[in-house]
């Protein structure tokens, strides 16, 4: 092999391996981005359902730390923090 | 005693005059008290021009006098421009920083246990990264209006024949009304709800995106997961605010509760506290003349309220201090003397400085729900 056809063969595969890089850093970052995601909604007694926003894993609630993917099975808490107008959860249907 | 040395000057000039032109005189034959007094006489009605002024602006005495004023009095218009900063004031200074600022978040189990003569591993630390950024921020002035600066007032000051440049009242006012609360009022902005964009190239971003504020960085910490210790309050409003803030010391853990420090909150709602207060126990949570700071009453927290986070319902704690847990990143303290330059009929004003904000660790920081 010569030298210029060994140079164009490092240059395709350097160049094939940051597409692949960007690729695996794209699908790395959605896989970060969906851990941080809390599963599941609430459908509360209005009929309304609400979710947790992004982010909003777990939190403190009188004094009790809370993890928001039992809290959703909760009703009465999560009927609370409605109540309150908590900044933790948002609305995917409104019935208001 | 400035008239009298002015006086004094007068009469060295005149018999300066005097001896010297009765000299000249003399050495061509003429009568020297003669000679002396026409040459007085010729001195007194010569005029030595000091400055352009009388036909409009000197720029080029303006930028020169701008960098020189820079040089002389930086050091002084940097400290008066951080007396006026008032949430940096509570934030611990980390020097040096131009770039990223990384710390380590350690967390640890349990290391006691029950005896038994086996090793039984047990007690592990974890290492978490925690990055914060220093951001470069730049002030790129073009004074090209001085021609509107010529038409007021100011003139009159301005084209004063007797003034030289380096008099001019010009700069003093123009710093102290201008440069000096400008950027105390940018950096107060800043520093709370600062939101970094990068600029698109050739147009100069907005004053608020040239870093992220304390407050931006906890809603993005939050988003990404990282920030959870987030108390829940709900909405605040002006008939729970006490109660609100209330709860949020009592759902503090209890260490945490020990520490004396402020809770910053936007200051519409600390008044909205101070007057819920007032009506529904009859005195303001402050009585203490001497210590004229609100305080969560029966704690030993302090509010602080932030005039530029109003609007916004969020509470923050965190130890501040010496060792304290927020961060003010720079380069250097005084911002480095900025270039001035005159450019055809304006006065070009450049300079760079580091700064940037955020938290040793966010396993101290404790804000509530509301954004």
């Amino acid at each position: 092999m010569k030298l210029e056809e060994a140079l164009a063969k490092i240059e395709a595969l350097e160049k094939e391996k940051s597409e692949l890089q960007s690729k695996l850093d794209e699908s790395n970052a959605t896989v970060k981005d969906l851990t941080k995601e809390v599963k599941g909604t609430y459908k509360a007694k209005d009929k309304s359902i609400v979710k947790f926003k992004k982010g909003c894993l777990t939190f403190i609630h009188r004094g009790q730390r809370h993890q928001s993917e039992e809290v959703l099975k909760n009703a009465e808490l999560m009927e609370e923090l409605i109540e309150m107008g908590s900044g933790l959860i948002e609305f995917v249907k409104s019935e208001k | 005693m400035k008239k009298l040395l002015k006086i004094c000057t007068g009469a060295f000039m005149i018999a300066l005059a005097f001896v010297a032109s009765s000299m000249v005189g003399s050495s061509f034959g003429y009568d020297p008290i003669v000679s002396g007094n026409v040459g007085t006489v010729a001195f007194s009605f010569a005029k030595i021009p000091n400055s352009s002024l009388a036909v409009g602006l000197d720029l080029s005495a303006i930028a020169s006098e701008i960098e020189l004023h820079f040089r002389k009095f930086n050091q002084s218009i940097w400290i008066n421009i951080q007396k006026g900063i008032d949430f940096e004031a509570y934030m611990r200074p980390v020097a040096g920083v131009k770039g990223e600022y990384v710390n380590t978040n350690s967390t640890r189990s349990t290391f006691l246990q029950p005896f038994q003569k086996q090793f039984t591993a047990s007690g592990d630390i974890t290492f978490t990264p925690y990055k914060n950024l220093a951001r470069r921020i730049k002030m790129d002035v073009l004074i090209d209006n001085l021609h509107e600066l010529f038409d007021t007032y100011l003139a009159e000051m301005m084209v004063d024949e007797k003034r030289t440049p380096d008099n001019y009242p010009f700069m003093k006012w123009f710093f102290d009304n201008h440069v000096i609360p400008g950027i105390q009022e940018e950096i107060n902005a800043i520093s709370v709800k600062g939101e970094y964009a990068a600029p698109t190239p050739g147009t100069p971003g907005a004053s608020l995106e040239s870093t992220d504020g304390v407050f931006t960085i906890i809603g993005n910490e939050i988003t990404a997961g990282n920030l959870t210790n987030v108390i829940t309050t709900g909405a605040i409003t002006s008939a729970n605010v006490v109660d609100k803030l209330e709860q949020f010391h009592k759902d503090l853990p209890a260490e945490w509760k020990k520490i004396a420090g402020p809770i910053f909150l936007a200051e519409d709602i600390l008044e909205m506290y101070r007057y819920t207060y007032r009506d529904d126990k009859g005195m303001l949570p402050s009585i203490d003349v001497n210590n004229p700071y609100d305080r969560l009453w029966g704690t030993s927290k302090t509010l602080i309220g932030l005039p530029d986070l109003n609007g916004s319902q969020r509470i923050m704690f965190t130890p501040i201090g010496t060792s304290g847990n927020l961060l003010k990143l720079y380069d250097q303290l005084v911002m480095p003397t900025p270039t001035v330059q005159l450019f055809e009929r304006s006065v070009k004003i450049l300079g760079d400085m580091h700064r940037g904000y955020g938290f040793q660790t966010l396993d101290a920081v404790f804000v509530n729900d509301q954004a």
